[in-house]
C-alpha cells in the first residue's frame, strides 16, 4: 500500500479516535460492569435482606397466587406481565414452585405508558423505579448506552459515536492489516513510554479485534434501529412500506381484539404444560397477558432456548384455550426478531451455555475493560506522539486533552465507585437514595474535572488515580459492613461475593497505575504533561 | 481530507443500504427476511463505505467514485426489483 494512503487512514484513525476515545471509555467501562448487572443489583440491593428473610421465614407464593392477588386488587389492569422477583432468574419450569413473583403494568394517560409499577402480594404496589430499591445497576447500564445524557438523545449520541468508532476500526485494520501478526508479539517495555504504550494498544487492538467488530454492528442495531429500518425503507424501497406496518415485522401474532366476554383463564402452571407441549426445552422468563379475563385473552411467554445461539425465544397462546397463536422458535424464527435475538445475545453475552456461560460473561467483562485501556492509551499515544521533546512547556491543545481524557475516564471511574457505595450506604426506604445514586456520578465527574483543571496534570492524576483506587477498595469494607463478610457472602451470595472481589482487584489495579504513574513524573523522560517539572534553580 | 469526509458521510450512506440490499436480493429467502438484513447490516457497511471514500486521493476523485458506486448499485437493485429478487411482496 502506498505510504499516502497509509498515512491518510492514519490520519482518520487518530482523529476519529480522539473525538470519541472518552465516550467510548465511558461506555466500555461500564458495559463491562454491566455484564454482571444481576450480581451489581443484588450487590447494591438491600432487598436481598428481605428475600433471605423471606426465603428462610418461608414467606413464599406461587407464580398463580401472584396473579390472583393482583387480579383480585383494585389495581387490576387486564394488559400485565408476570415476573421473577429477582428480574433475572426464570419463572419456575413447573410454574407452581413457591417464591417472590411479581406483577408489572404500566400506567397509560394519552396512549402513552407513564412508567412501570410493580405489586407483589401482601404489599402496596410501587412504581419499579423504587422497586429495584437501588438504582445502581440500572444506573451504571444507563451510563453504557447514554453516558449521563438525557436517555433518548444520549442513546442517539451514542449511535453515532459507535459509527465513528467503526470507521475508527476499519481504518486501524487497513493500516494494521500488513503487519498484523507482527503487531501482535511486539512489545517493546523499555525507557521509551511511547514505544510501550503503542505496543500495548496495538496488541489490545489486535487481540479484541474480532469483539469490537461484534461490537460495532450490535451496537449500531441496537442504538440506530429507528433509523436502520427508515434508511432501509427510504433508499431500497422507496418508502413504500407504511410506517404503521413497520412493526408487524416483530410480532410473533397479531394482537389480539378488545372484547368485553368473560372468559376463564388458564392457571400458570396449564399455561406452561401447553407451552411445553409445543417445545420442551423453553424456559419462560416471563410471561405478559393482553386482555386477561375476556374470550380474546392471549399469553405471550417470552423465554429461552438454552443450548441455541439465539437464546430468546417467544410463544403466543390464547389464554384460555391454550391454543398456539404464533412462536418465535429455533428453527421457525421471525426473521426480525431472529436477528435481534442473536444481536442480544452477542452484546450482552446471552450464549454459550454449552460452553459454560461464566466463563463467556468473564471473558466479556475482560474484553471490555480491555477496550477502556485502548481508548484511555489512544489518548496518551497521540499525547506522546506529539510531545515537544526540546520544550519544557508543551502546548496548549496536549494538556487540554490530558485533562479531558482524565476527567472524563477517571471521572468516571470514581464516579461509578462512589454510586455503588451510595446505593449500599444510604437506607433502602430513603427518597435521598434514587436521587444521590445517579448524582454522585455527575458530582465525582464534575469534581474530577474541577480537581484536574486546578492541579497540575502529572500530579491531578496521580492524585485521582488514587481516588479511583480508595473509592473502589471501599466497595468490599461497605459491604462487609453494612451485608456481610466476604467469608459468609462467598456462601450465601456468591455473585455479592464476585462483585467484592472484582472490587478488589480493579482497587489493587489503579492503585498500580498510580505508582508507575508518579513514577513516570518523577523518573520518565522530561518535557510531558505528564512529567513533573524540574525544580526552579534557586537565586543567586 | 474534507472530501473525503463528505463524500463518504453523504454519498455513503444511500451506498450502503442498496449495496447490502443488492448483495441480499439473490439469495434464496423471503423479502422481509432480505429486508432484515438490510436493516441489521446497513449502518455497519455504512462504516465501510465512509472508511473507502478515503482510499480516494482527493476529495473530488472520493466524490467521483461514491456517485459512480451509488449509480451502479442503484441501478442493478432497480434491475433486481425487475425481476422480482427484491421489493414488498404484492398485498403486503
Amino acid at each position: 500500500m502506498k505510504s499516502a494512503t497509509i498515512k491518510r487512514f492514519t490520519s482518520l484513525h487518530t482523529w476519529t479516535g480522539i473525538t470519541t476515545g472518552i465516550l467510548l471509555f465511558v461506555a466500555f467501562y461500564a458495559g463491562a460492569l454491566t455484564v454482571y448487572k444481576a450480581e451489581i443489583d443484588a450487590w447494591a440491593n438491600p432487598q436481598v435482606h428481605a428475600e433471605l428473610a423471606a426465603e428462610r421465614d418461608g414467606r413464599l407464593f406461587t407464580p398463580q397466587q401472584a396473579v390472583n392477588a393482583f387480579v383480585n386488587s383494585p389495581h387490576f389492569t387486564p394488559d400485565f406481565y408476570l415476573f421473577s422477583s429477582r428480574y433475572y432468574t426464570y419463572l419456575p419450569e413447573d410454574g407452581e414452585t413457591p417464591g417472590r413473583y411479581a406483577i408489572y403494568w404500566s400506567e397509560q394517560v394519552n396512549g402513552e405508558r407513564v412508567g412501570w409499577d410493580v405489586f407483589e402480594p401482601g404489599a402496596a404496589p410501587v412504581r419499579s423505579d423504587a422497586a429495584t430499591t437501588s438504582q445502581a445497576a440500572n444506573f451504571i447500564e444507563l451510563l453504557h448506552f447514554t453516558m449521563g445524557l438525557p436517555e433518548t438523545f444520549g442513546t442517539y449520541l451514542f449511535g453515532v459515536v459507535t459509527l465513528i468508532y467503526g470507521v475508527a476500526l476499519l481504518s486501524g485494520l487497513v493500516i494494521h492489516l500488513p503487519h498484523l501478526v507482527k503487531d501482535l508479539f511486539s512489545m517493546r517495555a523499555g525507557r521509551n513510554l511511547k514505544l510501550f504504550w503503542q505496543d500495548a494498544h496495538n496488541v489490545i487492538g489486535v487481540v479484541s479485534l474480532p469483539f469490537h467488530l461484534m461490537f460495532v454492528v450490535t451496537s449500531l442495531v441496537l442504538a440506530l434501529t429507528i433509523v436502520a429500518i427508515l434508511g432501509a425503507n427510504f433508499f431500497t424501497l422507496g418508502n413504500q412500506l407504511p410506517r404503521e406496518r413497520i412493526g408487524e415485522l416483530y410480532e410473533i401474532a397479531p394482537h389480539p381484539e378488545d372484547s368485553d366476554t368473560p372468559a376463564d383463564m388458564l392457571d400458570v402452571p396449564t399455561l406452561f404444560e401447553h407451552a411445553r407441549g409445543v417445545e420442551s426445552d423453553f424456559t419462560v422468563r416471563y410471561v405478559h397477558w393482553h386482555g386477561y379475563g375476556t374470550d380474546t385473552a392471549a399469553a405471550e411467554l417470552s423465554g429461552v432456548y438454552p443450548d441455541s445461539l439465539i437464546a430468546s425465544a417467544d410463544m403466543q397462546l390464547d389464554a384460555a384455550s391454550g391454543a398456539l397463536q404464533g412462536a418465535n422458535l429455533p428453527g421457525a424464527h421471525n426473521p426480525a426478531l431472529a436477528a435481534s435475538g442473536v444481536i442480544v445475545s452477542l452484546h450482552f453475552a446471552r450464549f454459550g451455555e454449552a460452553l459454560g456461560h461464566e466463563l463467556v460473561r468473564f471473558a466479556y467483562l475482560l474484553l471490555g475493560l480491555l477496550g477502556a485501556f485502548l481508548f484511555y492509551s489512544g489518548n496518551l499515544l497521540w499525547i506522546e506522539t506529539r510531545r515537544k521533546r526540546r520544550k519544557p512547556t508543551q502546548p496548549r491543545h496536549h494538556h487540554a486533552l490530558a485533562r479531558l481524557t482524565v476527567a472524563g475516564c477517571l471521572g468516571t471511574v470514581l464516579g461509578i465507585s462512589l454510586l455503588m457505595l451510595t446505593a449500599k450506604l444510604l437506607p433502602a426506604e430513603s427518597v435521598l437514595r434514587a436521587v444521590w445514586v445517579p448524582n454522585a456520578w455527575y458530582l465525582a465527574l464534575a469534581a474530577s474535572a474541577t480537581w484536574i483543571l486546578l492541579r497540575p496534570v502529572w500530579r491531578g492524576t496521580v492524585e485521582l488515580l488514587w481516588a479511583c483506587a480508595l473509592a473502589t477498595a471501599a466497595v468490599p469494607l461497605a459491604n462487609a459492613i453494612v451485608f456481610m463478610p466476604p467469608w459468609e457472602s462467598v456462601i450465601y451470595a456468591p455473585g455479592v461475593f464476585g462483585v467484592d472481589m472484582a472490587a478488589a482487584v480493579l482497587a489493587a489495579g489503579f492503585a498500580l497505575i498510580a505508582r508507575a504513574t508518579a513514577r513516570r513524573a518523577r523518573e520518565g523522560q522530561p518535557n510531558s504533561v505528564w512529567a513533573e517539572p524540574p525544580p526552579a534553580p534557586s537565586p543567586g | 481530507m474534507w472530501g473525503q469526509t463528505t463524500a463518504g458521510f453523504i454519498a455513503g450512506l444511500p451506498l450502503a443500504f442498496v449495496s447490502v440490499a443488492l448483495l441480499a436480493s439473490p439469495l434464496p429467502f423471503e423479502f422481509k427476511t432480505k429486508f432484515v438484513l438490510t436493516v441489521v447490516l446497513g449502518l455497519p457497511m455504512y462504516c465501510v463505505t465512509i472508511t473507502a471514500a478515503f482510499a480516494a486521493v482527493r476529495g473530488l476523485h472520493a466524490w467521483a467514485w461514491m456517485l459512480l458506486a451509488n449509480a451502479v448499485c442503484a441501478g442493478l437493485l432497480f434491475a433486481a426489483v425487475q425481476l422480482g429478487w427484491y421489493g414488498l411482496p404484492e398485498g403486503f
